[in-house]
């Protein structure tokens, strides 16, 4: 392997390590999370706690991809909205 | 009040040490009244570092004892007037020793300086808290080497979780000819890891091998203090100035050397 490679495999080889560390890491957060989105959404819709599916990901520049999905039964009317 | 400013790493064998009494040194030669604290409990070697390991009488245990006052327990440096440190126990494991009791010290005494510096353990476990819930800034030390990096990497969003926002880093034992020749990681890919400020490079130097063999300071003029003095300035007067490591490596006298680095 020559010099120039090395250096390119070495950066590629951290930065691979530092994207499956980070892999690790969302499942803990992602519990919580759930639960302090679905609070909020709550107070401006009829959703459930199976209704809602948090997701954390990871691109391929290390940032965090983060995916909400939720099926909403109603809105509630913003006038009503205390 | 001082700044306060915890020296990390997350990997050990860093040269966290080396960087906190280097960058103490300067600092007070700058004319400012430094306090380096040992918060590396059980395995403390800063004393030794600096060559201060005769001087010391009480430590911040006894502090917390009630056996002296936290001014009884602070040492003077040899060379330094305006450099001073408060040694840490030799045990790791008292349960007396508690982030109340340690800020409740570096509060009574903070006011008498201008930087307190923090030696911080190796690792992310309860020493590490300890030290940096004492500090409002944080120096990461690491090396251009993967594992460093990647622990550095970690200890990086720890801090920025614990709420601690100046993050600056030092990369130390630094080759400019393996970096030229790809042979290392270069200084700019590991601050992109990091994502943090980089307010200095040290280059690797055998005068830091003898500063640790002697204690005290390393050699004025040295390569090593040339550098530690700009992350000093840098730290004071915010003036970017980073060591170049590569400079004496670059060109036709550079290709020599890094030539004759490797056949030797």
């Amino acid at each position: 392997m020559d010099n120039s490679s090395m250096q390119n495999y070495c950066e590629n080889r951290l930065k691979k390590m530092l994207i499956k560390d980070k892999q690790d890491s969302p499942q803990k957060v992602t519990g919580v999370l759930k639960s302090e989105i679905l609070y909020v959404l709550k107070n401006y819709m009829e959703v459930k706690d199976y209704d809602i599916d948090v997701d954390i990901t990871i691109s391929d520049n290390g940032y965090y991809k983060l995916i909400i999905q939720a099926d909403c039964r109603n809105l509630k009317t913003v006038s009503y909205i205390s | 009040m001082a700044r306060r400013i915890v020296i990390t790493s997350g990997k050990g064998g860093v040269g966290k040490t080396t960087v906190c009494v280097n960058l103490g040194t300067q600092l007070s030669k700058m004319g400012k009244k430094v306090l380096i604290v040992d918060a590396d409990f059980g395995l403390n070697n800063l004393d030794i570092v600096m060559g201060i390991e005769n001087k010391i009488v009480y430590d911040i245990y006894d502090i917390i004892q009630g056996k002296c006052r936290a001014r009884q327990a602070i040492v003077n440096d040899f060379f330094n007037d305006n450099l001073y440190v408060l040694p840490a126990t030799k045990c790791a494991f008292k349960p007396a020793i508690t982030n109340e009791s340690l800020k409740g010290i570096i509060d009574e005494v903070d006011t008498h300086f201008d930087y307190v510096l923090f030696d911080c353990p190796a690792g992310v476990d309860n020493g590490f808290l300890r030290a940096v819930c004492l500090a409002y800034e944080a120096i990461i030390v690491t090396t251009p080497h993967i594992s460093a990096v990647r622990d550095a990497e970690k200890v990086c969003n720890i801090l920025k979780t614990m709420g601690i926002d100046i993050l600056n880093i030092v990369i130390n034992r630094a080759r400019g000819d393996l970096m030229i020749s790809g042979e290392s990681l270069s200084i700019t890919s590991i601050v992109d890891f990091l994502d943090a400020k980089l307010i200095g490079v040290v280059p690797e130097d055998d005068e830091i091998n003898n500063q640790l063999l002697v204690g005290g300071e390393v050699t004025t003029g040295s390569q090593a203090y040339i550098s530690f003095k700009k992350i000093a300035k840098m730290i004071v007067y915010g003036k970017e100035d980073i060591y170049d490591v590569m400079k004496k490596y670059k060109g036709a006298i550079g290709l020599i050397r890094r030539k004759l680095k490797k056949i030797i």
